[in-house]
């Protein structure tokens, strides 16, 4: 059967400036981090959800803004990517530094985001260019993490959400590294 | 910005109906998706994909729902 894998058509998409609305949406995330520091440093439960709810808003924002003024680009979807591991995983760690979340799922999770960060590299390689591989699963998996650091700010059910993430994201790293690195790739230049 | 924004009941429910209303909509809707797609053909890998991405988020959303009970005492 031939294959036909699920990417992002970014190859399709014309050339935007990197800096556009969207991406600068993106970017603005970035700022909720430090007022989300301050929270927890300061055991204001509350607060500290309220910016974690900010930054997960952001993310679902700068895609509208992307549709909204045509400019969705390779470089912003990976921005995108890259923006979700760096907030989520920086607030996971900031979350067990301060014993809010359990440690070993913690790591368990860091140690799985790096690890599939490597693979879509090496995803981006086999495909000769700049490619975000979809998906749909890894998609669920993202938005679950943000909900994980408002359980841990919101100290709801904490152990139970972070240890059945762990399983989830070891099945689904591996069903991904199965596709990016042994599948074929469509439209690969070499 | 030292004081709690609402009462911890208050708080309490804004995190239930947060998780609670997604993840129970999550779950029906990548339900109805994984449904359309099991009539689709299984050997296309972009389908396999989806299902399998819709699989995960009937889990998800499950995991979503249940640990909000837990979190009420409900189970």
């Amino acid at each position: 059967m031939a294959a036909v894998v699920s990417v992002t058509p970014v190859t399709a998409l014309r050339v935007v400036s990197p800096y556009n609305p969207a991406n600068a949406v993106t970017a603005s995330r970035f700022f909720t981090l430090p007022f989300f520091v301050w929270a927890v440093h300061t055991e204001q439960r509350q607060w500290a959800t309220l910016f974690i709810v900010i930054c997960g808003l952001l993310d679902k924002v700068d895609g509208l803004v992307a549709k909204i003024f045509d400019c969705r680009s390779a470089f912003g979807e990976m921005f995108d990517a890259i923006t979700d591991g760096i907030c989520y995983g920086f607030c996971l760690i900031i979350c067990a530094a301060y014993g809010w979340a359990p440690t070993v799922p913690v790591i368990f999770i860091l140690v799985l985001g790096l690890a599939n960060s490597a693979l879509r590299g090496v995803y981006a390689k086999r495909a000769g260019r700049t490619v975000n591989y979809k998906s749909y699963a890894m998609e669920r998996i993202v938005a679950y993490t943000g909900y994980l650091i408002g359980f841990a700010t919101a100290d709801m059910e904490v152990s139970f959400y972070f240890w059945l993430f762990v399983p989830l994201m070891l099945v689904i790293v591996i069903h991904d590294a199965k596709r990016m690195l042994i599948d074929a790739v469509p439209g690969a230049l070499r | 910005m030292t004081d709690p924004i609402v009462s911890p009941l208050v708080f309490k429910w804004f995190v239930t109906l947060m998780t609670g209303l997604v993840a129970g909509t999550w779950f029906f809707w990548d339900a109805i998706k994984l449904g359309q797609q099991m009539k689709k053909d299984g050997r296309d890998p972009t389908v396999h994909d989806k299902r399998f991405g819709y699989g995960i988020g009937i889990l998800i959303g499950f995991i979503g729902v249940w640990g909000c009970l837990r979190f009420h005492g409900v189970v």
